[in-house]
């Protein structure tokens, strides 16, 4: 073994060591040093545990066996290549081990065979988590017997590993094409497809019709990976017809040839990703400046407020933390607007006897402003500066209150509003332009109570706490407990749409709402102080 | 046991490190000083096999740094500038992962890191977590680290930082120590008063290029000063340091809160 780790450029001891490494300070994230004993990647598996039973529980009474793998698959490869890029792609290329790791005599193949087993191993603790209950559900396919979950694990193992391998390999070759800052900056808007792709499919397949799941697939469908891996679980459930044969051939030899190909190039300069690198921050442009200097002294007499204003405009621009945990999100509410789009849901709420169903255009309220705008909040105090965080445990602050006001109002300006006119320009192709204004102003006064209500999960000053891998999904699941506040606005909704008075009436209550949210928040934000270990 | 010739490092239209060549035998603490962002840490990086110089050659104990790095790193020991540890990990933890990465026996690990932990006073906290460890504690982890495997040639960046007194006197002496020894030691700092007391040489960077090299008396006595602070403020600074505090501190006081 260790000869054989020899020849391909790996030093087995630092293999090993290195491994151990990542696994502990992975395992231990998120732990050390307070009170929490699970750590977020433990809390992420038992998420994707309950996706993977929602999925089967939807598909298993309809599809056949070769098909409900396939779907299963699927889903489980594009969680798990989604898994690689929202939580793990710290685990691929870490930029904090520069100034650990780079100046030890590591071979680049021993680096990037112990970041890969690293990888490998969360993929396929993801894998499994998001394949057991498919894997149960099976048995109530047709001709399954026991050994069917036997089967299905290994495979939807298998599947995984190919995934995050491939994954890894294209990440890492964008890595040595492209500048390492731009693609991570490319990353963060790409996440907004991301969402909007994952958010449609989970939408789409409970609608696929029962007569699709049990007959034929289309042939495009076998070239696409996750029907190799159903293929491979037919042939080893001794479905063995030709077509199954040369699915599982291709499901093995794409688990063992695509990524050894792309790793054999990639291993050997690997260690070069992680060299200090000066980092390409765009200046201020004078438009930017100039806008801030407005907002600063017009809107904002408080120094704190402006202060929370101007840090929240230069750091959703600048820092890559914030911008990957904003922009994502957006993904979400386009994600719906464009399923009522195909759906025929999406409709003019102001249009006479028109209906509010979960479908609907309006009910895009429930995502855009009571996840979206609450999670914007509570993802601004991550960045990747934190430790910069001390500032607020030294400067003599009045109240963090103003602090977060400005926050707010910065995330408003600079995120909501300017999406709210793409909702617009999208409203107004399917309504007059005056019930479009009307209901992007709803949404908009929403959006801001959404931001108080959010504010109540605030725990730390803005940009001072570290993102720690694996706890996004927690995070992002964590604003559902505000539900609800959202059945009290959704009936509020249904009398603003009713007719003109009760559309004032509803924006004023809703004024009303935020005023005294904000007034309990104020006093409670005083209370927010960093806390900070030191020896 | 570090020869550099010709040394470039390129940021941007920004050039960090300028033509930098220099010699150091075995035996000698080097001092090596600027003004900040003169390209100290540029010239350790590169010398350490962190960044890739544009251009020049570097030997380090006897081995070139670009052809043979591996070679290198395993004869030389670094504390990096930013001080920088793994957390999560405890001290005996984190320095066992670094005597492996060396590839020492678990009993040399072990042995080591006892004698580090007893000469740093680490011992009562060897096995805490490093989250709640203060600066000082960090950094003298991250010299026990940098010394494990007995490296020949050993590179310090701004090593006292966080260090309280008696740490500072402690690693004053043992680097007069490793020197007898024959180690090459290269270290970078502000700390001039320290750098006049411990190095046998001093190499002065100015805007990417050496300005000066020689040992401290030689220094004193070529720019006619009686310290090494007026040796340095003398090579580096454009403008008279008093008359540019005391312009500052009237125009400071002037404005009120």
């Amino acid at each position: 073994m260790k000869r054989k780790a020899e020849i391909f450029g790996v030093d087995p001891i630092q293999f090993r060591t290195l491994f151990r490494l990542f696994l502990t300070l992975d395992l231990r994230r998120g732990t050390t040093g307070s009170k929490r004993r699970l750590p977020p990647v433990m809390l992420n598996l038992v998420i994707y545990a309950f996706l993977g039973l929602s999925l089967a529980g939807s598909i298993v009474r309809n599809a056949s066996p070769f098909l409900y793998a396939l779907l299963t698959f699927a889903y489980a490869m594009f969680m798990a290549a989604s898994a690689v890029i929202l939580e793990l792609s710290q685990t691929l290329v870490d930029p904090e081990e520069k100034d650990l790791l780079v100046f030890r005599p590591v071979r680049s193949r021993t680096y990037f065979a112990a970041k890969m087993a690293n990888l490998l191993f969360y993929i396929g603790c993801v894998s499994l988590a998001l394949s057991l209950f498919p894997a149960l559900a099976g048995l109530a396919l047709p001709g399954a017997t026991w050994i069917y979950p036997l089967l299905y694990l290994p495979v939807a193992l298998l599947s995984g590993i190919m995934t995050g391998a491939c994954m890894a390999a294209i990440y890492a070759t964008l890595m040595r094409i492209l500048d390492t800052e731009r693609l991570r900056d490319g990353i963060a808007f790409f996440q907004i497809g991301l969402t909007f792709v994952l958010i449609v499919a989970f939408q789409w397949i409970p609608r696929i019709d029962p007569d699709l799941l049990s007959g034929e697939p289309a042939p495009w469908v076998y070239g696409l990976p996750p029907a190799w891996f159903a293929g491979l679980l037919q042939v080893l459930r001794g479905e063995g017809g030709p077509v199954f044969l040369i699915l599982g051939a291709a499901a093995l030899s794409g688990s063992i040839l695509l990524p050894a190909a792309g790793f054999r190039r990639i291993s050997s300069g690997y260690l070069d990703l992680i060299r200090p690198q000066t980092e390409k921050i765009p200046a201020p442009s004078l438009r930017e400046k100039k806008s801030e200097r407005v907002h600063s002294h017009r809107w904002m007499a408080d120094p704190e407020r402006r202060a929370g204003y101007a840090l929240t405009c230069r750091m959703l621009r600048r820092d890559r933390f914030v911008k990957m945990g904003a922009y994502p999100l957006f993904g979400i509410p386009l994600a719906f607007l464009f399923i009522a789009m195909q759906d025929g849901g999406f409709s003019d709420p102001f249009a006479p006897g028109a209906a509010l169903g979960f479908r609907q255009s309006g009910m895009l309220f429930l995502f855009l402003f009571f996840f979206v705008c609450q999670s914007l909040i509570r993802n601004l105090t991550y960045a990747r500066d934190w430790e910069a965080g001390w500032i607020y445990a030294v400067a003599p602050l009045a109240s963090p209150g103003k602090l977060f006001q400005g926050v707010k109002l910065a995330v408003f300006i600079r995120l909501i509003l300017p999406f709210l006119f793409v909702l617009f320009a999208v409203f107004a192709t399917r309504m007059p332009l005056a019930h479009a204004l009307k209901h992007i102003l709803f949404l908009g006064a929403g959006g801001a109570l959404a931001f108080s209500v959010g504010s109540f999960w605030v725990r730390d000053p803005p940009f001072s706490r570290e993102r720690i891998p694996g706890d996004r999904l927690g995070r992002m699941l964590a604003p559902l407990l505000t539900l609800p506040v959202f059945v009290l606005l959704v009936r509020l909704q249904a009398f603003a749409y009713h007719d003109a008075e009760g559309y004032v009436i509803a924006l004023a209550s809703m004024a009303g709402l935020w005023i005294v949210l904000e007034w309990i928040l104020y006093p409670r934000m005083r209370r927010i102080r960093p806390e900070r270990e030191t020896g | 046991m570090i020869e550099v010739s010709g040394l470039v490092k390129q940021f941007g239209s920004v050039r960090a490190v300028d033509d930098v060549s220099f010699s150091i035998p075995g035996g000698q603490i080097c001092g090596y000083l600027g003004p900040n962002g003169a390209g100290k840490t540029t010239t350790v990086k590169m010398l350490t096999g962190m960044i890739r110089p544009d251009a020049g050659t570097a030997r380090i104990a006897g081995r070139d740094l670009l052809a043979d790095s591996l070679e290198v790193k395993k004869r030389i020991g670094l504390v990096p500038e930013s001080g920088a540890v793994f957390q999560s990990l405890t001290p005996r933890e984190y320095l066992s992962f670094v005597g492996r990465l060396y590839h020492l026996s678990e009993d040399v690990i072990q042995s080591r890191i006892g004698e580090f932990l007893q000469f740093f006073g680490l011992e009562s906290d060897a096995d805490r977590p490093m989250t709640g460890f203060s600066r000082g504690m960090k950094q003298k982890t991250v010299i026990a680290a940098a010394l494990i495997h007995q490296p020949d040639v050993l590179f310090l960046d701004e090593p006292l930082s966080g260090l309280d007194a008696n740490a500072v006197l402690l690693l004053k002496e043992l680097l007069r120590n490793l020197a007898r020894q024959g180690k090459t030691i290269f270290y970078t700092s502000h700390i001039l008063e320290v750098v006049e007391h411990l190095c046998d040489r001093v190499i002065i960077i100015h805007r990417g290029r050496i300005t000066a090299d020689g040992s401290v008396t030689e220094l004193k006595e070529m720019t006619r000063q009686p310290s090494l602070e007026g040796v340095f403020s003398r090579l580096t600074r454009e403008t008279d340091a008093s008359e540019l505090a005391a312009a500052f501190s009237r125009s400071y006081s002037k404005k009120g809160p």
